[in-house]
């Protein structure tokens, strides 16, 4: 790491960790009373941590200001001034200064003069505002008043008289005498004589102590001081006598004598007041376990090569199912010769592409962060107190999911906050407590990535929604809907249950928004409404965008393509759990649980399908929390598929997420099967569909 | 061959120290915390330390307590890299059997230089 350009890079992710981490600290600290040490320490650190890298790489700006916030918080953590709200406010925003100063630092920008200098005086404000007049005067050796008089200048060699006794423990410290002669050595000519009048008979040898002490005589064109600096580490291990031959040496021996014992005075002071001191904090503040950091090494990599590398794997995919796919036409004996070793080669190319994504998956913590720090701006603005909590922020996400997540996290939040939280009235009238919650978790299920993002606000008003979606002509007036098809009408585009344009979530942040970003991503979002309780939305999103398992299914003559991972179970059912209901979907009882069902050919408008499901096969489907079963005419086999998307179109296909290339060279259409649940539940299958090849 | 173990919590710190030292032929391991250190060193020969204070787990006095107290490194050399606000803790560094101290931020020829005080640089 001897590049100054690689150095400035780690210091400015280094930086951004460190705010964040303060951050979530200070806001805690907000709804928190009890502040823990640990916690006043972990915020003090960060801002340590940015002071020293900033002053060790030369970056001023950030050195003074985060130099101000560290002496505030090092107030604080040692009790010499108490927290409270204000405080935290002021430290919050000059977190914030200090992310735009690194921020300007990164885009090689300059910020106007002065720029923070108000949060600054702010700070220095509450610092020196009632402030008991730190008990502790350090007095720093260069304060000493031993040296002053020595300084000559002078220009020719001086001849000193070094008197050095280590004391018996000197080794106990790791100093080595050897190494401080030797640096003297370097200062000019020297003459070393070893007194080992101290040394004791072997018997009470003891190795670990130091019997030696040395008288040098150094020929020196150095000042004093440099004889000074020899011993630094070993001052109070040892007597040291520095004396010139001249007849000043007694004075001079007098003053460094009587400056020593002033040291040792002060030093006895510091003592007694660090323990004064430490006596206040502990009774002050709570102790609590500690957080451990991960450690990792990171090498840089341009996400252009990943992404050719991904790519790379993509081909390698398609062409390894080729392979497999043309072997099956091979003689039998043939097969049996090339099986274990295509196997082989499957296996080594999916542990390749796990591999090679794993590479660009980042924990989505970057994204909760930020939505702490907006849930609390939030929740001032909208003089609606709530918390977000916050699960799973380890977990980990492909870095081009998770930059196209932040868009529609944090328009959930909005809402939520917004309309779906009551005011503090209205909950504790409802008997809720008068904070509200913003439950935001991620985690791994079934080879997926889910976050959820639930409030326990009013949930969605059913009979407005329905009468809305009524007026608006997107359900026909005589339907019947079930709660659950009501709660998934505000996906429909062109639906918005504001109620007057809200500053806070702008026009009509429609869910629709929401679902077609997510649906670009490979996934997919569920609702579960509660109406007055709260409402919960599911987004289940693929591990990678690029390959997908899947289970190749045949309609009539086409082949489509399932995700394994939404796969349940398969069955041909009998007729009479076949079960048809006017004006609505089929219904197939599954062991007494009756599950919707959706017929592939008459969605997609397949010729020649079979068209009676005890005649076909029908596929159990699970789409985030929505189970339906997906009639076919047959299962063909499973294979590993690059998923090729199906580039710009003003309108994308409904019930199609992508296309693929089968083995046999043939292009195959893979199923959205959050996208047919939904066309499940409003029959928009009724628009005509041109048969697709 | 020369071995040191750099102990920061600071990437940035870790990555400048390290790039020091390796100039002047170390080898280096790496901790972010006191306790970290203590893992990756583990049982192995080492010339130098080179240590943070402020870290969680373990910071760096408690750690130079830590490695006195183990019979392979009573004697090893170590550096406490601490601010200069923190005069106490180069006494209680003094008093856990630290070899010296290198004022943070520093250039890299004072950390040279305590590191030639404390192990020499052959």
């Amino acid at each position: 790491m001897d590049n100054i350009d690689d150095l400035k890079e780690v210091f400015i992710a280094e930086c951004y960790e460190m705010i964040e981490g303060m951050e979530k600290h200070l806001i805690d600290m907000e709804s928190n009373p009890n502040v823990t040490s640990e916690v006043l320490n972990a915020i003090f650190r960060g801002a340590h941590s940015i002071k020293g890298g900033a002053g060790a790489l030369g970056f001023e700006r950030i050195y003074k200001f985060t130099h101000g916030l560290e002496a505030l918080l090092d107030a604080l953590r040692s009790g010499q001034k108490s927290i409270n709200l204000d405080v935290v406010d002021a430290l919050l925003a000059g977190v914030d200064i200090v992310r735009r100063m690194v921020d300007a630092e990164s885009a090689n920008e300059m910020l106007p003069e002065g720029f923070g200098r108000d949060i600054q005086e702010r700070i220095e404000k509450i610092l020196v505002d009632g402030a008991q007049t730190p008990e502790l005067k350090i007095l720093s050796p260069e304060e000493v008043p031993a040296n002053a008089s020595l300084e000559q200048g002078n220009p020719n060699t001086i001849t000193y008289n070094i008197e050095f006794k280590p004391n018996k423990e000197l080794f106990s410290t790791g100093n080595d005498p050897l190494f401080i002669l030797k640096q003297l050595q370097g200062l000019g000519k020297i003459e070393v004589n070893t007194d080992l009048s101290k040394l004791p008979k072997w018997d009470e040898f003891n190795q670990q102590d130091c019997y030696f002490s040395w008288n040098i005589i150094l020929e020196t064109e150095a000042a004093e001081a440099s004889i000074k600096e020899a011993f630094e580490f070993v001052e109070g291990l040892a007597e040291i006598n520095i004396s010139k031959e001249q007849d000043v040496g007694k004075k001079l021996e007098e003053k460094v004598d009587s400056a020593k014992n002033e040291k040792k005075e002060s030093t006895e002071l510091e003592k007694v007041k660090v323990e004064k001191l430490e006596n206040k904090v502990v009774g002050a503040v709570v102790e609590e376990t500690k957080v451990s950091s991960p450690h990792t090494a990171t090498v840089r990599v341009d996400v252009d090569k990943i992404d050719r590398m991904v790519n790379m794997v993509g081909e390698l995919v398609i062409s390894q199912s080729m392979l497999i796919a043309k072997m099956a036409n091979l003689p039998i004996e043939m097969q049996h010769l090339l099986e274990g070793n295509l196997n082989d080669l499957s296996r080594k190319t999916r542990e390749l592409q796990g591999a090679v994504m794993s590479v660009r998956m980042q924990p989505v913590q970057s994204i909760f962060s930020r939505m702490i720090r907006l849930s609390r701006d939030l929740s001032h603005q909208l003089n609606k107190p709530f918390k977000l909590v916050t699960a799973g922020e380890g977990t980990e996400v492909d870095k081009t999911i998770i930059e196209k997540l932040s868009d529609p996290i944090t328009h959930m939040i909005r809402n939520a906050a917004d309309h779906g939280l009551e005011t503090p009235e209205e909950r504790i009238a409802a008997g809720k407590p008068a904070e509200g919650v913003i439950n935001l978790s991620a985690y791994h299920s079934g080879g997926k990535i889910v976050i959820e993002i639930e409030d326990d606000g009013a949930g969605i008003k059913r009979d407005k929604v329905l009468a809305k979606a009524k007026s608006k002509g997107l359900v026909m007036q005589d339907a019947e809907l079930s709660p659950e098809q009501i709660d998934t009408l505000i996906f429909l585009p062109g639906f918005s249950t504001a109620e007057a344009v809200s500053t806070i979530s702008g026009r009509g942040v429609g869910m629709d928004v929401v679902d077609r970003n997510i649906k670009e991503l490979g996934g997919d979002i569920s609702i579960h409404n509660t109406p007055g309780k709260g409402l919960r939305f599911t987004i289940t999103l693929p591990l990678t965008l690029a390959i997908l398992d899947g289970m190749v299914v045949a309609a009539g003559a086409e082949k489509y393509i399932i995700p394994i991972v939404n796969m349940m179970e398969t069955f041909r059912p009998r007729l009479q759990d076949i079960q048809t209901i006017a004006n609505g979907n089929d219904l197939i009882n599954i062991r007494g649980e009756f599950l919707p069902i959706v017929y592939l050919y008459d969605l997609l408008k397949i010729p020649n399908a079979k068209q009676n499901a005890n005649e076909a096969l029908v596929v159990v489907i699970e789409s985030g929390r929505n189970r339906f079963g997906l009639v076919v005419d047959s299962l063909l086999g499973q294979q590993q598929v690059v998923i090729k998307r199906i580039d710009d179109q003003s309108e994308t296909i409904p019930g199609i997420s992508g296309a693929t290339i089968l083995g046999d060279g043939k292009i195959s259409l893979i199923l959205d099967v959050s996208g047919i649940y939904k066309m499940l539940n409003h029959h928009i299958h009724s628009k005509p569909i041109e048969a697709v090849v | 061959m020369k071995i040191a173990l750099v102990v920061d919590d600071s990437r940035t710190m870790r990555d400048l120290t390290s790039a020091t030292l390796r100039s002047a032929g170390f080898e280096v391991i790496l901790g972010v915390d006191g306790q970290d250190a203590l893992n990756a060193l583990g049982n192995k020969d080492i010339t130098l330390v080179a240590t943070d204070y402020n870290m969680p787990n373990m910071n760096g006095v408690e750690l130079v307590k830590a490695l006195r107290n183990k019979e392979k490194y009573k004697f090893t050399p170590i550096l406490l890299i601490s601010t200069e606000q923190d005069e106490r803790i180069k006494q209680q560094a003094r008093e856990a059997g630290a070899s010296g101290w290198v004022k943070k931020p520093f250039e890299q020829k004072t950390l040279i230089a305590a590191v030639s005080k404390v192990c020499g640089l052959e």
